[in-house]
């Protein structure tokens, strides 16, 4: 009786969350949706993302009309100069398949002077990041950064920087996990490069002590006086 | 056997001399955006001036926003970055630089370093979640840092 009223209970909590439709779970396409909208107020741009993958029933699709899960951008009213969107495929390979996990995304654009991947590329945004682990703030960032190369391009302007005044930050919050030395991360390469030549000085010469015969590798006895 | 120790103590003097020089001549980001931009202000650190804190030093670019931060992202590697409508921001070991528009009527961008604590402050409303600790509306992908994953 018991094992039927938990799996009864368990199936009422499955039915009462939202299924997540790809990477972006549905609170953050909201809040993603909403920076879209307040962007599109400002630069009368409308902004989305399409976003398919091979793994869920329904793609990430949101736009700052019509929030989640809605894309009409090209026949809205309300994009006064344009619209983009960012596009994009997810496809990941079975855990038997010799194929990696691939992902690639487009703009589809209808600005004069639309941002294109390379722009999201020179900001670190890499498609096959939202293969990883953090394809989520990957995805976030990507459609995010629209508005801001879309004025980097003259097509409207700069949608307003507002720093946080100080009563809108909870004392409490902080930033976390160390970012890590700046010098390893700068020069790492070269720094591998020296340890390396630091390590190859003895172990060359005790290689070729090595290979020398038995009786050359003690210097001889001195003479006794 | 002489010619074979002189040249193993040259490669590991060659790699002790390489490891002093690069780390010598490391320069933070901060003094590489001092020398490359111009200095328009500086600020009070967001969060409460205390000690070892750190005033918000701003500079001005003659480049566009994600010009400017490519460039600085170019020669000084963030360890995490975030791409917002408004900025780009990027998270040093105890910088944070924020890349964000010019005032109105102006050109290029506006470049504001401040420390870590500072920049988590005033750049809340981008990166409160992504770098640390977010007590507003959370979302999933708020609460990751350098190297956090899902």
């Amino acid at each position: 009786m018991i094992r039927a009223l938990l799996l009864a209970l368990a199936l009422a909590l499955a039915a009462a969350v939202p299924a997540q439709a790809g990477i972006l779970p549905e609170g953050d396409a909201a809040e993603l949706a909403q920076a879209l909208a307040e962007a599109q107020e400002e630069q009368d741009v409308c902004y989305g993302w399409n976003v398919r993958n091979n793994f869920a029933p329904t793609a990430d699709v949101g736009s700052s009309v019509g929030g989640p899960g809605a894309i009409t951008l090209t026949s809205s009213p309300s994009c006064r100069k344009g619209y983009a969107v960012l596009e994009g495929s997810i496809d990941y390979a079975c855990s038997s398949c010799e194929a990696e996990d691939s992902a690639s995304v487009s703009i589809s654009s209808n600005l004069p002077d639309p941002p294109t991947v390379k722009d999201l590329e020179d900001l670190g945004l890499k498609a096959g990041d939202l293969t990883g682990d953090k394809d989520d703030t990957t995805l976030v960032n990507m459609v995010e950064a629209l508005p801001l190369l879309v004025a980097d391009r003259g097509n409207a302007p700069y949608v307003a920087y507002e720093q946080a005044p100080a009563s809108d930050v909870p004392p409490a919050d902080h930033a976390t996990d160390s970012p890590g030395s700046d010098v390893l991360r700068d020069s790492w390469v070269w720094l591998v490069l020296c340890v390396a030549l630091i390590l190859a000085g003895p172990g060359f010469y005790l290689y070729k002590r090595a290979q020398m015969p038995k009786s050359q590798q003690t210097s001889p006895p001195s003479p006794a006086t | 056997m002489k010619r074979h120790a002189i040249l193993a103590i040259a490669l590991a003097g060659a790699g002790v001399l390489g490891l002093i020089f690069t780390i010598a001549s490391h320069s933070s980001v901060r003094e590489d955006i001092a020398k490359t931009y111009r200095k328009v202000g500086t600020e009070p650190p967001p969060g409460g001036e205390g000690e070892g804190r750190k005033r918000t030093q701003i500079y001005a670019s003659n480049k566009s926003v994600s010009k400017t931060a490519k460039e600085i992202a170019d020669k000084h590697k963030p360890a995490d970055r975030r791409a917002a409508e408004s900025g780009v921001f990027l998270r040093y070991k105890e910088d944070v630089v924020a890349v964000v528009p010019p005032p109105a009527g102006a050109k290029g961008s506006r470049i504001l370093v401040d420390d870590e604590k500072g920049g988590y402050h005033r750049n809340f409303f981008f990166v409160g979640g992504f770098w640390g600790t977010y007590s507003g509306p959370a979302g999933s992908f708020r609460g990751g840092g350098p190297g956090a994953g899902k």
